[in-house]
């Protein structure tokens, strides 16, 4: 048995808010839960608004974090608190920590896939800090203690694009610089999707010096030449500073061994050195194409993954879909970004329970294959989504 | 031999034929990497191209791109200035809303005052600059003309069309200032005789101007009446107790033969009771004559102080065997003569020291007269250690017929005109009457005259 409930609170207190979108939630799904997933944008006072949560909560575990914008049904939210509540006797969620995840991300993983990870467990949710986090290391981390292909999924959390504070939510506690993650065993029907959408242009180029999220050199050639062969010294400057439009609207494409999905990474920002400053690690060796999109590609990629996180419920009825979509795509969709939530929505029907945010990086699956060569990585710019069935 | 030879040769042919195909081979193999060398080349060539043609399309897509942001910019800005404009558009509908219900709260006001004024007892008009801009049934009904015919017009044009009109505005015409409730009398030309109008002008602003026209016709009628049956029956009245008076005096006095002590008291009694009525007819009559407003007719030049003191002088008597005080105060400075009707002025000094006297059981009167040099004018008080006027009573006491409450206690006697008559007087020689009073603890009347002082006086003392 499986309930789900979803709601939302746009309401200006913020105790109020958390309140009220889990009241609703709970009231949804029977009265009772046993995991309140919380997605709250940060212009409420975290510790207000989850306190909110925790009147209502009961026994539910806590956990979820904050985002810039928040999703809910079949749209953003600009402001708003959206919750999932999930009552379950066949699932059995357990929830694990890993502190100072800025200082040691591969380290925290590892402690929060030992507190929360065991043989049985069929699938892991995270949120993690953002400010100074190597995501991919936390992956890498969560795994080492792990079965190789265990499915990740989950968001790193953001704020108001400033990268300055970013807050988790682990068992009715507000934290920060940490690793939050819900381990689900026992009878666990899932699907996961994962696209992008986008194309890559131009010649493969190999990274030949990098280091963790660092490209320091292309080709043999300081890495920010590999910008400016595209886009004219000129242009190229533009990556000086942090997060300007060419780092989001024109990606990288990296190759990942195994698999012929390119993996997105954002080089959000060039240093002095005009050495590329990724979100997400980039191994030397790697070859890596600049990746071209476009609104129309992006909104189908997200209609592509809800599809196929669908199909792999096998004809189970899709019960909570939780969507962790990048921050990024947010910026490049512009005025048409609801169309992509709307398309998500769509597929799994408007009925079932949906919530989610908009990250500064994904994690998921490779491919969004959930089989024996599962493969979960640290993304960016993807549209990563996980339903739950019955 | 020669077979092996021929082998040999055979042999030998048949390497050589092998080696010319492997040279051959080797050609064709050569010839062919070559040309796989070429193909690759073109090939990394053809790459490198569309490699730098992905670089330009890409560098274009960024112009795009640009573009495209630039775009959604002006959008959202469109956006937000559409909302403003619709947020205008709304409040501007509001205000067009509230106008129309202004409007119509305007117009429900208007009907409501037009039924007033058309429905009015008075006469109203309504003059801008020279144009007669309102008259209302009633003023139309006054003149003896169809309102419509005259709204509109310039006033001198009504003036030669319309006589009735050309009386009032030449009534009119001699007013320059708004004033209120004068009465106009129009002569009989061509209004009913009799027929007065009280006449109220009021500026409304600059230039435009509301007369009210209130028909007193009637009022004056019966006034008229009134005084006229009250001065007839006075006059009929007072000849008969005149004559009673005199043969009264003459029987006391022992004219027509002896009377004993007895009857002497009796007709003495008869005498007084006499008098009374006498004052009491008096002061009808005078009352009558100030209703008819032939009150005060000689003036002339007098010395008020010296009149006053003739007064006192008598008065005093009288108060000392009622075994009063009285004192009589001088100005201290010289106090010029005034131009009064002195049998008035006496006739109100003396009401106003009668009733000093005659509400005083005991203690003092003090007359006093003063010069006030900065306000031109005389003051004059009567105080008295009296029955004093009890607050709730000093509004009517200047009122005809009325009596203080504690004056009908102490003496049945009075017409409660006295007062009446004195404030009539003194205001028509444009003086000022008044009074302070307390219950039980006395009374002070004061009254001013005012002083005029001709040029020519003023040259003579030069």
């Amino acid at each position: 048995m499986i309930k789900t409930g979803a709601a939302q609170s746009a309401t200006e207190d913020s105790f109020a808010a958390g309140k009220e979108a889990a009241e609703k939630a709970i009231a949804q799904a029977g009265g009772k839960a046993d995991l309140l997933v919380v997605f709250s944008t940060v212009n409420y006072n975290q510790e207000e608004m989850i306190k909110g949560v925790n009147f209502v909560a009961k026994n539910a575990l806590v956990v979820g974090c904050c985002g810039l914008r928040g999703i809910f049904g079949s749209k953003g939210i600009e402001r708003g608190v959206a919750v999932m509540a999930i009552l379950s006797d066949q699932i059995h969620f357990k929830a694990g920590l890993g502190l100072n995840v800025k200082e040691d991300s591969f380290g925290a993983g590892q402690k929060l896939a030992k507190e929360a990870v065991n043989q049985d467990t069929k699938a892991l949710m995270i949120f993690m800090d953002a400010v100074g986090v190597n995501g991919s290391a936390v992956v890498r981390g969560i795994l080492d203690g792990s079965k190789k292909n265990l499915p990740i999924i989950g968001g790193m959390a953001s704020d108001a694009s400033t990268f300055t504070k970013t807050y988790e939510y682990h068992k009715g506690e507000v934290l920060i610089d940490v690793v939050v993650g819900v381990a689900m065993s026992g009878k666990v029907s899932f699907g996961i999707g994962v696209q992008h959408g986008w194309q890559s242009v131009g010649l493969p180029v190999t990274v030949t010096k990098s280091e963790g999220s660092i490209i320091q050199e292309i080709d043999n050639q300081p890495a920010v030449k590999f910008f400016e062969d595209y886009f004219g010294q000129e242009e190229a400057k533009q990556l000086y500073k942090p997060l300007s439009r060419i780092c989001y609207v024109y990606p990288l494409g990296m190759s990942v061994e195994g698999s012929d999905e390119l993996l997105i990474r954002i080089a959000f920002v060039a240093n002095e050195k005009g050495e590329l400053v990724c979100a997400g690690e980039i191994p030397q060796g790697s070859q890596i194409r600049l990746m071209l999109g476009d609104t129309e590609k992006a909104i189908k990629a997200a209609r592509d993954a809800a599809q196929k996180a669908k199909e792999q419920l096998s004809g189970k009825q899709a019960k909570a879909v939780f969507v962790f979509d990048c921050a990024a795509r947010f910026m490049l969709l512009g005025k048409r970004v609801d169309e992509e939530i709307k398309a998500v929505a769509e597929v799994f029907g408007e009925n079932v329970p949906l919530v989610g945010f908009y990250t500064y990086g994904e994690q998921a699956p490779i491919g969004g294959d959930i089989g024996q060569n599962c493969s979960s990585m640290f993304h960016n710019e993807t549209m990563t989504l996980m339903v739950i069935g019955e | 031999m020669i077979a092996d030879f021929a082998n040999f040769s055979m042999a030998e042919d048949s390497t050589r034929k092998t080696t010319s195909d492997l040279e051959e081979t080797t050609k064709i193999l050569l010839r062919r990497d070559l040309e796989l060398t070429k193909i690759k080349e073109k090939q990394d060539e053809d790459l490198k191209t569309l490699d730098e043609i992905a670089k330009q399309l890409i560098r274009r897509d960024l112009e795009l791109s640009k573009v495209q942001v630039e775009r959604e910019e002006e959008l959202r800005e469109l956006e937000l200035k559409t909302k403003d404009l619709e947020q205008v558009r709304k409040a501007l509908m509001n205000i067009l809303e509230d106008i129309d219900e202004e409007r119509k709260k305007a117009e429900s006001e208007r009907d409501k005052t037009l039924s007033i004024i058309n429905n009015f007892a008075d006469g109203l008009l309504m003059i801008e600059g020279e144009f007669l801009i309102l008259c209302n049934p009633q003023a139309a009904k006054f003149f003896q003309i169809n309102p419509q015919t005259l709204v509109g017009k310039e006033i001198s044009v009504l003036k030669k069309d319309f006589p009735p009109l050309a009386v009032f505005f030449g009534a009119l015409s001699k007013k320059t200032a708004p004033f209120r409730r004068e009465e106009m009398a129009l002569g009989i030309d061509f209004f009913p005789e009799g027929f007065v109008l009280e006449v109220s002008m009021i500026s409304l602003s600059a230039n435009r101007w509301m007369i009210i026209l209130h028909d007193i016709s009637r009022e004056k009628l019966v006034e008229k009446m009134k005084t006229e049956f009250v001065s007839i029956a006075a006059h009929q009245l007072r000849t008969p107790l005149s004559a009673i008076k005199w043969i009264l005096s003459m029987v006391i006095n022992g004219d027509v033969g002896e009377i004993t002590e007895e009857q002497k008291d009796m007709l003495q009694k008869t005498y007084q009771s006499n008098e009374r009525m006498i004052a009491l007819v008096n002061d009808l009559l005078n009352t009558a004559r100030i209703e008819e407003g032939k009150f005060i007719n000689k003036t002339s030049k007098k010395d008020i102080v010296a009149l006053a003191k003739n007064i006192f002088v008598q008065f005093k008597e009288r108060a000392v065997s009622k075994g009063i005080t009285a004192e009589f105060i001088k100005p201290s400075v010289r106090t010029p003569a005034i131009n009064i009707d002195s049998e008035k002025i006496s006739l109100a000094i003396q009401n106003l020291l009668d009733n000093a006297l005659e509400y005083t059981k005991q203690g003092k009167i003090v007359f006093k007269i003063e010069f006030i040099k900065a306000k031109n004018e005389i003051l004059f008080s009567v105080a008295d250690t009296g029955i004093g006027i009890s607050g709730a009573e000093h509004k009517r006491i200047f009122s005809k017929f009325f009596r203080a409450s504690t004056a009908v206690k102490t003496e049945t006697e009075g017409s409660g005109l006295g007062l009446f008559i004195a404030k009539n007087i003194i205001e028509a020689h444009n003086g000022r009457i008044w009074f302070e009073s307390e219950a039980d603890k006395g009374t002070t009347f004061y009254f001013t005259l005012p002083v005029k002082e001709e040029f020519d006086t003023f040259l003579k003392e030069f």
